[in-house]
Formats: C-alpha cells, structure tokens, sequence
C-alpha cells in the first residue's frame, strides 16, 4: 500500500469512529433510562441506609468488613488494571494495542468513581469523611498516617488524577478534531479541552514527550498504589490477610478481572457502535492470550499462598483456608476457581475460542464474576473467623446492600455509557497512526489490508 | 529581532499531498523573508519524517523531576511532621515510622511528578500561536501554515511559491 493510499484512509476513519457521537438509537436511550432507573433505586437505598443508620446492613460484630468493602476491592481492582493494561500496552509499543487503550483508560475511570463511592456508603456517616483529610481544624484532629487505611486513601486519590490525567492526554487531538466537527453544545465543551490544540509538529512533539514520561510513571503507581490495597489487609493480623503474598496477588487478581472487563467492553462497543472493522478478531485473540497468562499467574498466587498455608498448618491460618475448601464457604469458594481459573483455562486454551467475540465475552464476564466472588471471600470470612471462637460469626448482606450494590453496578455502566457519547471509544488519532505508519498484516491479522 | 507575528492579518496554509517533500516549500517561503517562527507544519497525526524546520524540544523531564522532588519532600514533611506534631504511641512502633514515610512520600511524589508534567504539557501547547482551522488536514492532508508577521506580507508570491513547491491548494484564512 502506497504512502497515498495509507493516508487516503483518514476521511473514512475520522466518519466511522465520530458517527457513534451523532447518531444515537433508540434502544441506547431505553437502556440508559433502564440503568437511570436502576441507579436511582441504588441511590434511595443509600439514603434510606444514611435515614435509618448502618444498622440497616447486616455488618454486626466482628465482620464490619462486608460486600461494602468487598466491592471496593473489585471495584478497585477494575480501576488501576485498567490504566495499568493501557501504560503496559503503550510502552511495550504494540500497535495493536490502538483500538483498545481508550476502552481500558475510560474503564479505570468510571470504576474509579464507583470505588470511591464505596467508600463513602461504607462510612455510614458519610459527612464525616474530611477526618481523612490532613487540615488545621479547631479539634487539632491530624490523621494518623500510620493507620493503612490512609495509605489507602492516598493511593486512591493518586489513582484517580493520575487515571483522569492518563484518559485525557491521548484525548487532546480527538477533541479538536471533534471541536471541528461535532456541532451542538458539544463545541465548545470540545473546543476547552482540545486547549487550543491545531496539530503542529511542536504540539505533537510535547504530547508524545508527555506520554512517553507519563506512561512509566503510571505503572510504578499502579502497581503500588494496588498493592496498598492488599496491604490494608495483609498488615492486620487477622488470620489468612497477615500474609507478604497480598500485594502481588491484588495486583494479579485485578489484571485478571481488568483485562475480562476489557474484552467484555470491546464486545458490546464493537457491537454498539459498528466498530467490526476496528476491533478485530484479532484483537480478540491477543487480548485471550494475555487472559491465558493471568488466568493461569492468578491460580499460581492462589496455589503458593495454600500451599504454604496448608503446610505451616497454624491452627488459626488453617482454620479459615478449610473453611473454603469443604466448609461453609466451599460453594463460593470453587464456583470462584471454576469462573476465574478452570473455565477461562479450558476456553482460552483453544484458538478458535480465543477468535470469536462474543466467548472471550463470556469468557470475560466469568472471569469477572469468579474475581468478585474471591474478593468477598477474602473479606468475610477471615473477619468472621477471629482468633476466638466465641466470637465467630456469619454474614449475608442486606437488601439493602444489595440494592446499593446494583444501584453501583447500573451506575458504573451508565457512566461508561454517557462517556462514549462524548469521546470516540477509539483514539481517532492513534488509529490513524496505526493505520499510516503500522503494519497491517501484524495489527489487522486476517483483516489486514480491508478498507474500511 | 525577528519581526512578531500578525495575528489580526489573514494566514496561508499551503496544503500538500502526504507523500509529498515539504523541504522546498519551506526554502522558498524563507527566501521571501519569512522567519521560520511563522511557519508551521499542521498534521492529523505526527509526522514520523524529518522537516527542515525546527521544533520546539520541550523541557518537560525537567517538570517531571520538580515535581517529584517537591512531592516526596512534601510527603515526608505531611508523614513525619504530622506524628511528630501530633504524637501517637501505636504499639512498640517508632512515632516517626521510616517505611510510612516512605509510602506516603511515594504516593505524593509521584502524583506531584505527574500533575506537573501534565501542567508543563498543556501550557506548552497552549503556548502555540493560534492557527487556522483547515478540514482538509484533519482528512490527511499536511498544511504549511505561513503566519503574516510585520506590516508587509507577499502574499501573491508566497501563494505561487507554495503552488510551485507542490502544493495542492493554498488557503488563506482569517485568524
């Protein structure tokens, strides 16, 4: 292909990927109201939770960790893979990483607010959330940062700018190209964030030199700022949490559940949006290759910290594994393994899997599920099991919390899909780069060379 | 001295074929006196050839390591300043704690060095003089945007120099 006709694919790809931001249909509405709707029930339960008291979950002595926390852990996790997935891609420089660095980047974003209003429903008195904020007050209240949960609140904000800054880099030329061509109110919404952005060479240069030191830099804070989340528990002394493994196995568990996130998104942008042309097959089959390798790093955690676990045999430690593997827990316990280990390991092992969409969906969607299960798993039932039997306990949450949980998780859809109304879920740019500089046999596999 | 920019005049952008060398056109337009600072190369995408044109190299490492700096030294003070200020006994653990310090300063650090390099970036494109909008570049064209500067601008010989360096068309537009 001819340096000419490379470039001649600008006009079509510029169409295709703003065509989404024009045209809306009529079922994107109804599923949006849907999930309006959905989030609204999430939010009275919240209220009638902040009404009534947090006596209205089922959180009692000694689990005051419930799904509320549980949640945010998942939540969490989706997060920081996300714009860990997204820097690892970019840096390594794989050109078929283009059409999936966007979706990754704006799920870091919409899960990062869900966290942290998991966080805020979690604090029954959600007002008093400043006591984590470090500011003279009449009180001489500072906070103790010695506590983890201050660790944790650090990572969370250093998560969520450095994930919105991280989205709105790679942004900046599609806004202008959208400030140009989206009319409406849109314009100049556009036309502020594009800041003034024309495509010269010095404006290209000073993006890609910001990525280039911003990308690593992200990793290193995703990588810590998760593996603080692990070690909100690992430092406690509670039995199965007390363990050096945590960090490294959050950090695994949510590449596992961020990268299952991802394929599911492609699925239904791809489908959504008419993206067939951009988001490939092969696109697919790489994605089930990474699947493959946390899938099977993620087993390997949960195998070294049961093994180790199994042969120290410290009653307390043990206690709590066995609870797992044939007690009260065993249910959820192997329905996790069977979603996030032995389903994903038998469908991506086969390549013909890996290459059909709507499995690697499903795929995805079990992997997601299995992660969320074991995320709970570890909350409950080391809380539930302390040191002394006599203060063993069970938990299930309330309606109430189980409203608010698919209140959160409708409101996490709804935001990903208002978002996509307003940015290319591609990086129209980046696609075009891909398209005139890469190589189509290696980016487009079967569909290199397609016109599109 | 260069002479400054003209930004109430009108602009001429030359628009070439991708494919096409830009080297000449640049030469001429620097023949008619015009100072490399008006001349601008506008591209949908970078553009991965060399230009005779120099462009800005801009500094923003040095951004990134002033932030880092100010946010670890800012972490530490916020880590260890505060139990020193508001000293707690927590179990047999020191009241300034070396591996807390260095967690939280981490955290600060790094958000700092990312905040910066981010403020650095945007006010460096920010910092570019207005140009002219051309749909035609965003559908992949390259446009050689020539910004009028001083009180004489030559327009009709820049015009034929860029259609004889091998523009496609030349636009001339209100900034």
């Amino acid at each position: 292909m001819s340096t000419n006709e490379r470039w001649a694919q600008i006009p079509q790809i510029n169409h295709d990927l703003l065509m989404p931001l024009k045209q809306t249909s009529r079922s994107y509405w109804v599923i949006v109201g849907l999930l309006v709707l959905a989030t609204m029930g999430g939010a009275a339960g919240w209220v009638y939770q902040i009404e009534t008291g947090i006596g209205q979950t089922n959180l009692h002595k000694p689990i005051f960790w419930g799904v509320y926390i549980g949640s945010f852990l998942y939540w969490i996790g989706v997060s920081h893979s996300g714009t860990l997935i997204s820097s690892l891609l970019r840096l390594s420089g794989v050109e078929w990483r283009r059409p999936l660095t966007r979706t990754a980047e704006l799920m870091a974003v919409s899960a990062v607010l869900v966290s942290v209003l998991f966080i805020f429903v979690h604090l029954g008195r959600p007002w008093r959330f400043y006591y984590l904020i470090p500011y003279p007050n009449h009180r001489m209240i500072w906070p103790n940062f010695r506590s983890p949960l201050m660790w944790d609140a650090g990572a969370l904000l250093v998560a969520a700018v450095v994930s919105l800054i991280y989205v709105y880099l790679p942004m900046i030329p599609d806004f202008a190209l959208m400030r140009e061509r989206i009319g409406g109110w849109r314009t100049r919404l556009y036309a502020g964030l594009a800041l003034g952005w024309r495509g010269s060479q010095t404006q290209w240069r000073c993006l890609n030199r910001a990525l280039h030191i911003i990308t690593p830099l992200l990793i290193m804070v995703m990588v810590v700022v998760h593996s603080i989340v692990g070690w909100d528990l690992a430092v406690a002394l509670v039995p199965r949490w007390h363990s050096t493994i945590m960090g490294p196995y959050f950090v695994i568990g949510a590449l596992h559940s961020g990268l299952g996130m991802i394929v599911v998104s492609l699925f239904l942008l791809r489908r959504i949006d008419h993206l067939e042309p951009y988001i490939t097959p092969d696109h697919f089959d790489k994605m089930g290759k990474w699947l493959l390798a946390t899938t099977l790093l993620w087993a390997y955690m949960h195998f070294a910290e049961g093994l180790v676990l199994w042969y120290g045999n410290l009653p307390d430690q043990w206690l709590v594994f066995r609870l797992y593997l044939e007690g009260l827990y065993a249910a959820p316990y192997w329905s996790a393994i069977v979603l996030a280990f032995g389903a994903p390991l038998l469908a991506l092992s086969a390549p013909s899997i890996r290459r059909q969409p709507a499995a690697l969906a499903l795929v995805g969607l079990s992997i997601n599920l299995g992660i969320y299960i074991e995320r709970l798993l570890i909350v409950i039932p080391s809380l539930g099991h302390p040191r002394f039997p006599f203060m063993w306990s069970d938990y299930l949450p309330s309606w109430i919390e189980v409203t608010i949980l698919v209140g959160a998780l409708a409101f996490f859809v709804l935001g990903y899909l208002l978002v996509i109304k307003l940015v290319p879920v591609i990086a129209v740019w980046e696609e075009k780069e891909d398209r005139i500089y890469g190589a189509p046999t290696q980016s487009r596999g079967a569909d290199a060379g397609r016109t599109v | 001295m260069e002479p400054r920019p003209n930004h109430a005049a009108q602009t001429l952008v030359g628009l070439f074929e991708p494919g096409a060398p830009l080297g000449p056109a640049l030469e001429r337009c620097m023949a008619l006196g015009i100072p490399e600072s008006s001349l601008r190369v506008l591209s949908t995408v970078p553009l991965s050839r060399p230009l005779a044109l120099q462009t800005m190299r801009p500094a923003l490492h040095h951004w990134t390591l002033l932030g880092g700096i100010i946010g670890l030294l800012s972490g530490m003070a916020l880590a260890a300043g505060t139990a020193l200020l508001y000293p707690l006994n927590t179990g047999n653990f020191p009241i300034v704690a070396p591996p807390v310090i260095g967690l939280v300063a981490y955290e600060s650090m790094m958000l700092s060095a990312v905040f910066l390099t981010f403020v650095a970036m945007a006010r460096e494109i920010r910092r570019e003089r207005p140009a002219p909008n051309v749909p035609e570049i965003d559908d992949g064209l390259i446009g050689l945007s020539i910004v009028p500067t001083g009180d004489s601008f030559p327009i009709a010989a820049l015009r034929s120099a860029l259609l004889e360096a091998g523009a496609m068309k030349v636009v001339q537009i209100q900034t």
